[in-house]
């Protein structure tokens, strides 16, 4: 068992605290504090109070064991800290362990004389007396050294904690003389230190958590924007407060695409983005979070004021496509009032440099010379988000190219063929023209018989290029969808074959009931004059019919069934082909031979289909759909 | 089927008016060889698809064939014909000019590839060159004058 006494202090100069109470107030108003900063600015305010200390400092440590100030209460006449930056080696990580180990540690007398324990050894056990936990045990050298440098007389110190991790102190020196607090307000103190630990913990995830959910925002905002603007640059950087810039925290910002450059902020020149984006391009990651950019890129080392710390994500693979973020160099950006150009104090007995916080800042500067904040782990999450983001609008924009291209390769390649079966088909009957207007004027063989035929030649060509029209019609003009009633539809289109169907003599057997479907009215009954017309025609029976119904319901799939000639089966692909006809220019009532193709085209641009089943020598059915089927019919 | 004149000149070709324009340039160039027609693509195919029509086809002296007929198309034709073993000279008379149409023809064994032309005399010319080219000696060696 080890007994600890301490003398206790006088009473006057002591604040008069009702303890109770006053934490309580503390602690409510520590919870309201809006942010992390007001509620450290109010914890070391108070704290101050308490136990009257000249200075009362909150230290935040960084991942490199290097820490700064981040508030501070001083009383009057005292130079201020906030803002100082030191080293690691100003509080080493054994002296880090220590503070972490007990919830207060007070020194009230840093100009005091170590007194051995007597005896050493445990009498017990041999061993040294475990005293980490006592309160009275002496303090290393090193840290007694440190405060008299720092001009301190008097110290206590309390860890703050998060995760069970270190992650700052609450400091309270006293510079004027020696401070011994008693160990009630010490208890407060403690009490409080481990509220304020508790209480910060929420405060920076609260803090943290609201830059996660501003750069979820900005995210959400940015991803709309690329899903309605094919300008990527427009998309990311055109809104003024949803662009890159806004989405992390940086000095600057800058996207990079096939060489064209949009920047934000504090940014390297477009140069020397290029040749970074090039650099980071040779490396493998698709997302690259560097903080001392320079170390690794000598040619940085220019502008490491404006961007020592680079976060990337490339956009491409083939190309140095990059959403980049900068941060400046921190030492740059670091402000402390306590820097100003004084000269370094030397030790006039023995001429050691004296650490001292301007000797600390002025190390820490050194020791993060080049390095700019580091990127932290949500905001390297978050640039991956965005370059998915972008990736995925992107793929999918190359695949709506792909097949915009894919389409057009197909209407071009119809077109061609289009274009030469038109031409070649124009050309016949005009060569016929000539030849025979050649024969009339030089009087050979018989000129009426010769103007009779050019007539003919002329009426044919008419048709030719009445069809084309029609054809190209076909395939430009816009669809008027309507229900259409393919009862009514079929008897219209009868009503127009009245004539031809008399004189055929052909029988027509319909269903009764046909149902109603979406479609263009005129262009479907110009189908079903077509289908219709062809099924009187190409019949060479005695008894001619023609049956009209619906083969299946589900999608609605018409037929128009004949007794006629019947087609071939290696011939069902060519009679859709513009101007290709089975038969003799004469024969079966003549055509064109562009009937078939402006249904095929009408049809499918329903978003249906048309083909035929055929026995020649006994008739044939054409079917057809008017929106697309779930699977192709066998 | 008739037999064929050892010098007919076979036409494969639909259109009523280019026959007769070839039958007026054959006139016009003095070339007295009979002329047989197939105008219809089961006529056409009759002669250059089986035996017996073969066997007539190759009486011929020359088969002019036209590309672009209803029901058949001559390069399909040219190519039953050739892969038939045949070797009668096939000169193909179209109004294709297509770079597609002639490496075609050119492969599928074609040994001359015409396009007929606009104007009379220009198509004249041209069959009076395949003739010189296909049947020398066919056409009388003064050219007639238009």
């Amino acid at each position: 068992m080890i007994l600890e006494f301490e003398v206790l202090p006088d009473e006057d100069g002591w604040p008069m605290l009702d303890l109770y109470s006053d934490l309580r107030a503390t602690m409510a108003r520590l919870h309201a504090a809006p942010t992390l900063q007001s509620f450290f600015d109010f914890a070391v305010a108070q704290i101050r109070r308490f136990t009257g200390f000249e200075r009362v400092m909150a230290y935040k440590f960084q991942e490199d064991g290097s820490g700064h100030v981040i508030a501070e209460s001083i009383a009057d006449g005292f130079q201020s800290y906030l803002g100082l930056h030191y080293p690691a080696s100003d509080i080493p990580a054994p002296a880090r362990r220590l503070f972490a180990l007990s919830w207060l540690r007070h020194l009230p007398n840093a100009d005091y004389e170590p007194i051995p324990l007597v005896p050493e050894l445990s009498p017990h056990t041999g061993a040294p007396v475990d005293l980490s936990y006592a309160s009275l045990r002496s303090v290393s050298v090193m840290y007694t050294g440190y405060l008299k440098n720092m001009g301190v007389k008097a110290s206590m110190v309390m860890p703050l904690m998060k995760n069970g991790a270190l992650w700052g102190l609450l400091a309270c020196n006293h510079e004027s003389a020696p401070r011994h607090v008693p160990f009630e307000i010490r208890m407060a103190s403690e009490f409080l230190a481990h509220m304020i630990s508790l209480t910060m913990s929420s405060k920076e995830d609260a803090e943290s958590s609201d830059y996660r959910s501003h750069m979820k925002e900005v995210l959400e905002r940015l991803m709309r924007a690329l899903h309605g603007n094919p300008d990527i640059h427009a998309a990311l950087c055109a809104s003024p407060d949803a662009n890159i810039r806004h989405y992390i925290d940086a000095g600057g910002a800058a996207l990079i695409t096939e060489g064209q450059i949009t920047k934000f902020g504090e940014t390297p020149s477009d140069e020397q983005l290029r040749e970074l984006a090039i650099w980071l391009a040779g490396r493998d990651e698709l997302v690259v979070a560097n903080d001392r950019l320079a170390e690794h890129l000598p040619d940085a080392a220019p502008y490491v004021e404006i961007a020592a710390g680079v976060l990337a994500v490339r956009l491409s693979k083939r190309r140095p496509d990059f959403v980049m973020w900068f941060r400046p160099e921190q030492a740059h950006t670091v402000q402390w009032a306590g820097d100003p150009a004084k000269p370094v104090h030397i030790d006039e007995s023995d001429g050691s440099v004296r650490l001292s916080p301007r000797m600390s800042f002025a190390i820490w500067k050194e020791s993060v010379k080049g390095r700019s904040k580091p990127w932290i782990t949500c905001e390297i999450e978050a640039a991956a988000d965005l370059r998915w983001g972008i990736v995925d609008v992107i793929l999918a924009r190359a695949e709506e190219t792909e097949l915009v291209n894919r389409k057009l390769r197909e209407v071009n390649r119809e077109l061609d063929s289009f274009a030469y079966v038109a031409s070649h088909d124009l050309k016949e009957p005009l060569r016929g023209i000539n030849h025979l207007a050649t024969f009339v004027q030089r009087k050979q063989g018989d000129p009426d018989q010769h103007i009779e035929t050019i007539l003919k030649l002329t009426r044919r060509m008419d048709d030719l290029i009445e069809s084309l029209l029609q054809y190209s019609r076909t395939g430009r003009v816009d669809l008027m969808l309507e229900d259409v009633d393919l009862g009514a539809l079929v008897d219209e289109a009868l009503q127009m074959l009245t004539k031809r169907v008399a004189e055929s003599g052909v029988v027509i057997r319909r269903s009764v009931k046909l149902p109603i479907v979406k479609a263009d009215r005129v262009r479907l009954r110009e189908v079903l004059v077509n289908l219709i017309s062809n099924a009187i025609k190409y019949n060479d029976k005695g008894e001619r019919w023609i049956e009209i119904g619906i083969e299946r319901e589900k999608p609605v799939t018409l037929y128009v069934r004949d007794n006629g000639i019947g087609v071939d089966q290696k011939n069902h692909a060519k009679i859709f082909k513009i101007f290709r006809r089975l038969h003799g220019r004469d024969e079966f009532g003549g055509g064109t031979g562009a009937g078939l193709t402006i249904a095929r085209k009408t049809i499918e641009r329903h978003g249906g289909r048309i083909w035929l089943t055929s026995t020649p020598g006994a008739g044939s059915t054409f079917f057809f759909t008017l929106q697309e089927e779930e699977r192709p019919p066998s | 089927m008739t037999a064929l004149e050892p010098s007919t000149i076979l036409s494969v070709e639909d259109s009523d008016e280019d026959f007769f324009s070839l039958c007026a340039a054959l006139e016009g160039l003095g070339v007295a060889n009979p002329v047989e027609r197939c105008a219809d693509s089961r006529i056409a195919r009759a002669m250059l698809e089986t035996d017996e029509g073969c066997a007539k086809a190759r009486e011929a002296a020359i088969i002019l064939l036209d590309l672009n007929m209803p029901g058949v198309s001559g390069h399909e034709l040219l190519s039953l014909f050739r892969r038939r073993g045949e070797d009668k000279p096939v000169v193909v008379l179209t109004t294709s000019s297509s770079q597609n149409d002639i490496d075609f023809c050119t492969k599928a064994g074609a040994n001359d590839y015409v396009v007929k032309p606009l104007e009379f005399d220009r198509w004249q010319e041209a069959i009076g060159e395949l003739i010189e080219k296909w049947l020398p000696g066919a056409s009388p060696p003064y050219r007639a004058e238009s």
